[in-house]
């Protein structure tokens, strides 16, 4: 008969979590060891010596961060894999920041850090704790950070311990109504640890049963670094998966956790809140609408969903325009374009998505640069169009419901640029490589169908039109002849890279066969002297044919 | 179905021969639930002792007489209920090597259990509790199913563990004191029935539904939650999703139903005008092809009485239909003895239709099925509506207020206030109650009916319709079966965002839509009735209400609870709600037919 799994401790091999949060059940304990009183007291004066407010804040966000030496960056852990050079957490964290102080009104957000993070941040709702931190085990220094911190005077209100890539979406001070002191974020996943660490709500009604509980916390992890079978299994449990197994230890119900259950350790009770809500973990491989996302209380860019930080940066900064000014951060320095930037638009190289790392508030941002930012060769990285487009589409900037069809996605970095710069329209890409069906996923405005635009019309009724496809003289004109009747009434046509209809080499670098006939440039001035004569005879339906440098914009009449 | 009794006697207070005629004692005040044979089991050490009462639905032979002990005679097993899935599981427990000498579903569960643990109850279809006792380790596991279908009382004192399927049973044990808890009063004044984990007696405890509790050796007990019903409807309203989520509804129902229909006794169905039942009946008649015996009853003189729409609903389905009209007399009458029947106080009103619907069901059939639970799983009440008018998705800043505007409003008994000045010693007890559904109304921008859907689930529905169910159709011994338990239409259900269970018009839209398929449109479109008492009678009289009240006040006055506490009395004497009205009938009739003075 089963008794949770005790017997299985045996074989370190054949663990599994639940025999695993077993082994860590039975070192529970509240002592903690003189070394670490030391250093706890330590940090408790660190934090004693900050800054407080007067009174009391309606709430405390806290954040840890300890920035890991290169050398430490990767980690790679049975059931964690991360690299933590890959990501900006400056950003990350401005972020968690600016989101916690929007989404509750009258907080105050404490950050707790090593002695170089983010130095010069400053906000009168923020305080910055710097401690002297071991930078090699900084899942262990959270805990003795937080267990310090409800000891000091900071605690003065109910916190949310939040990972620094946790970013409140909601108000929380209301949650605190309950008689609990420790809420517990709990999701079903099997092969995840029932109790997520990311997120941990304190009541500050009883704070004596909250250091009780942190106490525990503390001791029991300091006890975990020493059981071989935990360190056998895990390996160095101070720098990564102790924390969040001592939570277990302590937090974790037996069976399925539910809303409406509650349990007591060290005193404290604890109630529990699904992650699905109060810690988000947003899923890489689908798109989400807003009203999906307003109706979570924390989203949390768990490992390597940080790659996804602009997109919900962005939909937070929408939803609470205040987040961009929260801490307004110095416009990133821009690097002047190098000829690798250019490969995300080159027509041959096979479709690679790329996301950008570091911040842009695209509701402020200028068409260039949203382009560079996205490494689209539209802007000030090869051709300059966006100057140009920005005159014909700065007006329909708030255009609401706008569609736009581009042929030719390459890597979809343009879909992208579009997506980010008009406030709320569809964007369809066209291509005939069935790769590029799979790129832009994140972005739920964005559409890619796999079809020959020269060969037949795309289905649908657009405001705009952009040809970025082969830029073969022949088949520039059969593509207008196909799509020229989905232009709306006062829409545009826009033809990209006219160089192309008489550089000779331009034959060359293409990578499909097609007969030289169809680069003749006559074919592409036919179709404009043929649109030029209707025009004169004032028939048909083109209002203008405008000509810059490399392109043509054409308009239909209204 | 049956019902179970047993006692773990640690310190070996009772020798073996008298606790043996303690556990027949026991078994014999649930006759009624097992009528047809029953079964004793000791441990050769006399520490543990089972009993069981059976009424024979499934393998009718001697092979599943209970408690049943597994090959090695390390395990014995007594359980109450119905696995409908009992044949795939055995076919899988099988295939890894599990042999069997029985046809019963009782082996399945208990090698089941021998091989899986705790991992088999989330893969159960069913109704059950049961007690699994190990006599190796002299440890006992009980358990319960998701919904709470079936009952299961518990008390553990020093040196002695015991439990059964009733509550009375359990007073069969000598040297106890039995008396009612100021707590469990006032619950039961909040909600007009007392609410798990805790009964209406001190020290008395009901197994949690979707829970197992384990009892280890020295008598130390251990909670171990294997279900909860959670609501996170993230997916978006859509009309295609819409039809698409209906398709899926209607296939796990179909998949529940053909579980459900099998019984080697004579199987019949509920049908009133409501939705729930006639959209079980019409999948029966329509996908599977049965031609189900239906039950209905109705009341005379009433021009709103059920059994005339359900008539027509059966009538469109072709089914071997039955009514039976009663009489005020027939109500009256049930009525005035609806607390005797009950094991512990339940207040709900359509306790007094469903005695006499089972009863009369009982006539022809073994088993029914019913559409209970259809209204939590898919937003049936009335209530919702009021509520997600009055507070829509906007619960998060203040989720106290949306809980007591629930029960002192749209659930209203004798109300918050009133309870706490009845009894002043309750504050902490209603405080705390109110506390633990707090949470599911503080998700932001949820719409307030999945906060109270979820909490129905774990309070109303196993509080007061299932116990309902449950004690109503045992006392006429017929075994009642609910489709809407099935597993697949409980992720559906807990999956439907607002849209999908209610508008401003009309409430269970996918039950709506899907009996659209099978029935004329006005019939799936009928607004709910509820099954309660029809209006005009009993409470109408209000002779025989005053007199039940006085019988009540004089009976409770003389119990030792409320001997000194006339002002709780007098408090619950003066509602005027006919909620309360009708709960302090219960509890006096209850009080006055409990086996023991109280």
């Amino acid at each position: 008969m089963h008794d949770g799994g005790t017997q299985k401790a045996a074989d370190q091999n054949t663990l599994d979590l639940d025999a695993l949060i077993t082994i860590a059940r039975a070192e529970r304990s509240g002592e903690i060891a003189p070394a670490t009183a030391s250093r706890l007291a330590q940090f408790q004066a660190a934090f004693d010596a900050a800054t407080a407010p007067a009174t009391p804040p309606t709430a405390i966000c806290f954040a840890f961060h300890a920035s890991v030496p290169p050398a430490e960056a990767a980690v790679k852990y049975r059931d964690v894999a991360i690299d933590h050079s890959k990501f900006d957490y400056e950003r990350i964290v401005r972020h968690c920041i600016a989101a916690g102080l929007a989404a509750q009104p009258g907080a105050r957000f404490i950050l707790a850090t090593d002695s170089q993070f983010l130095s010069g941040l400053s906000h009168p709702a923020l305080t910055i704790v710097r401690l002297p931190l071991d930078l090699a085990s900084p899942m262990y220094e959270r805990v003795v950070a937080m267990c310090a911190f409800v000891r000091s005077r900071q605690f003065s209100a109910p916190t949310a311990f939040l990972d620094s890539d946790a970013f409140l979406n909601a108000p929380i001070a209301s949650l605190f109504q309950g008689h609990f002191d420790i809420g517990a974020t709990y999701r079903a996943d099997p092969g995840l640890m029932p109790i997520n660490e990311g997120v941990i709500f304190a009541n500050s009604r009883n704070k004596d049963l909250v250091r009780g509980f942190f106490a525990g916390y503390l001791g029991t992890y300091d006890r975990l670094c020493q059981n071989a079978t935990v360190t056998g299994y895990y390996g160095n449990v101070k720098r990564w998966r102790g924390g969040q197994l001592s939570l277990n230890a302590l937090a974790c119900p037996p069976g399925v956790p539910s809303e409406l259950d509650s349990a007591k350790a060290f005193g404290a009770r604890i109630r529990y809140y699904p992650c699905s809500i109060f810690n988000f973990s947003i899923e890489m491989d689908r798109s989400y609408s807003g009203r999906q996302l307003d109706v979570k209380a924390v989203l949390h860019l768990k490992g390597s969903r940080k790659a996804v930080l602009d997109q919900i940066a962005g939909y937070q900064t929408e939803r609470r325009p205040q987040i961009a000014q929260t801490l307004a951060a110095p416009k990133p320095p821009v690097a002047a374009p190098t000829p690798a930037d250019r490969a995300y638009s080159l027509d041959t190289t096979a479709p690679v998505d790329y996301e950008p790392l570091v911040h842009l508030d695209y509701g402020r941002a200028s068409l260039t640069e949203i382009a560079d930012h996205f490494k689209t060769d539209k802007g000030s990285i090869k051709h300059n169009y966006t100057k140009v487009y920005e005159r014909y589409f700065g007006p329909l900037r708030a255009e609401p419901g706008l569609r736009l069809m581009e042929i030719g996605v390459a890597c979809g970095s343009s879909l992208k640029m579009w997506s980010k710069y008009f406030n709320d329209a569809r964007i369809l890409g066209v291509d005939i490589r069935p790769d590029c069906a799979n790129l832009c996923r994140l972005y739920p405005n964005i559409a890619i169908t796999i079809q020959n635009a020269t060969e037949a019309p795309v289905n649908g009724s657009f405001d705009i039109i952009i040809d970025d496809g082969s830029h073969v003289s022949a088949d520039i004109v059969d593509t207008f002849r196909h799509n020229w009747p989905n232009v709306k009434p006062g829409g545009l046509f826009v033809i990209e890279d006219l160089k192309c209809t008489h550089n000779p080499q331009y034959r060359s670098l293409l990578p499909f066969d097609i007969p030289a006939e169809r680069f003749d440039r006559r074919h592409f001035m036919d179709l404009i002297d043929r649109c030029l004569i209707e025009m004169d005879w004032r028939r048909g339906d083109v209002e203008f044919i405008h000509f810059y440098k490399e392109m043509a914009v054409i308009k239909k009449a209204a | 179905m049956c019902g179970l009794v047993g006692f773990l006697n640690f310190d070996r207070r009772f020798e073996p021969e008298q606790a043996q005629k303690i556990v027949r004692d026991m078994a014999e005040t649930m006759h009624y639930r097992g009528p047809d044979m029953d079964g004793y089991w000791a441990s050769t050490d006399n520490l543990c002792h089972l009993g069981h009462k059976r009424l024979s639905i499934i393998d009718l032979s001697e092979g599943g007489r209970q408690p049943m002990t597994d090959d090695s005679g390390r395990y014995v097993i007594v359980f109450n209920g119905e696995i409908y899935n009992f044949q795939e599981l055995r076919d899988k427990l099988t295939e890894s090597g599990v042999s069997f000498r029985t046809k019963s579903d009782t082996e399945v569960l208990l090698k089941g259990y021998i091989k899986l643990g705790a991992a088999l109850f989330p893969q159960l279809d069913g109704m059950f509790a049961l007690a699994i006792y190990d006599t190796q380790q002299r440890t006992m596991v009980l358990a319960r199913d998701r919904a709470g279908e079936k009952p299961l009382y518990y008390r553990s004192e020093m040196g002695l563990f015991l439990f059964g399927s009733e509550l009375h049973t359990l007073t069969k044990m000598p040297g106890l004191d039995w008396d009612m808890s100021a707590g469990a009063v006032a619950l039961y004044m909040l909600y007009r029935y007392v609410p798990a984990p805790q009964s209406i007696l001190e020290g008395v405890r009901k197994l949690k539904p979707g829970c197992m509790l384990t009892i280890d050796s020295k008598g130390k007990t251990f909670e171990r939650r294997y279900y909860a019903f959670e609501v996170d409807p993230e997916a978006e309203a859509t009309q295609e999703g819409f039809l698409q989520t209906c398709d899926r509804v209607e296939a796990a129902m179909i998949e529940s139903l053909r579980r459900r229909l099998i019984s080697d006794v004579p199987l019949g169905m509920f049908l009133s005008s409501g939705i729930d039942s006639s959209l079980v009946c019409a999948l029966a008649a329509k996908k599977l092809g049965v031609v189900p015996r239906t039950f209905t009853i109705g009341f005379a003189g009433d021009d709103a009485s059920e059994h005339l729409a359900a008539r027509q609903i059966a009538s469109h389905l072709g089914t071997n239909h039955s009514e039976h009209v009663f009489g005020a007399a027939d109500f009256d009458s049930v009525g005035r003895s609806i607390g005797t029947l009950l094991d512990e106080p339940n207040g709900d009103r359509s306790c007094v239709p469903t005695y006499l619907l089972c009863k009369f069901a009982r006539e022809q059939v073994t088993v029914a099925l019913s559409g209970d639970g259809g209204d939590e799983l898919f937003g049936g009440y009335g209530r919702y509506e009021a509520m997600s008018k009055k507070f829509g998705a906007n619960t998060q800043d203040n989720p106290r207020a949306t809980i007591g505007g629930y029960y002192n409003g749209a659930l209203s008994v004798f109300g918050i206030d009133p309870i706490i000045q009845a009894l002043p010693e309750a504050r902490d007890t209603i405080d705390s109650e109110l506390d633990v559904s707090l949470p599911l109304f503080q998700h932001p921008g949820r719409d307030v009916i999945h906060g109270l859907r979820q909490m129905d689930f774990a309070y109303y529905m196993p509080g007061a319709v299932l116990a309902k169910v449950d004690r109503m159709s045992m006392r006429s011994s017929l075994e009642t079966r609910t489709p809407f338990f099935h597993q697949g239409l409980l992720s559906e259900a807990a999956g439907l965002p607002t849209q999908y269970c209610l508008n401003s018009k009309m409430a269970k839209l996918i039950l709506r839509e899907i009996a659209g398929r099978y029935l004329p449109r006005d019939i799936a479109l009928l607004p709910k009735k509820g099954f309660g008492m029809p209006a005009s009678v009993f409470l109408n009289n209000i002779k025989a209400v005053q007199l039940e009240m006085s019988k009540a006040f004089e009976t409770l006055k003389a119990t030792r609870f409320f001997g000194g506490r006339s002002k709780a009395l007098n408090v619950m004497w003066q509602s005027e709600n006919i909620n309360a009205t009708w709960a302090f009938i219960v509890l006096g009739q209850w009080a006055r037919h409990f086996p023991v003075r109280l």
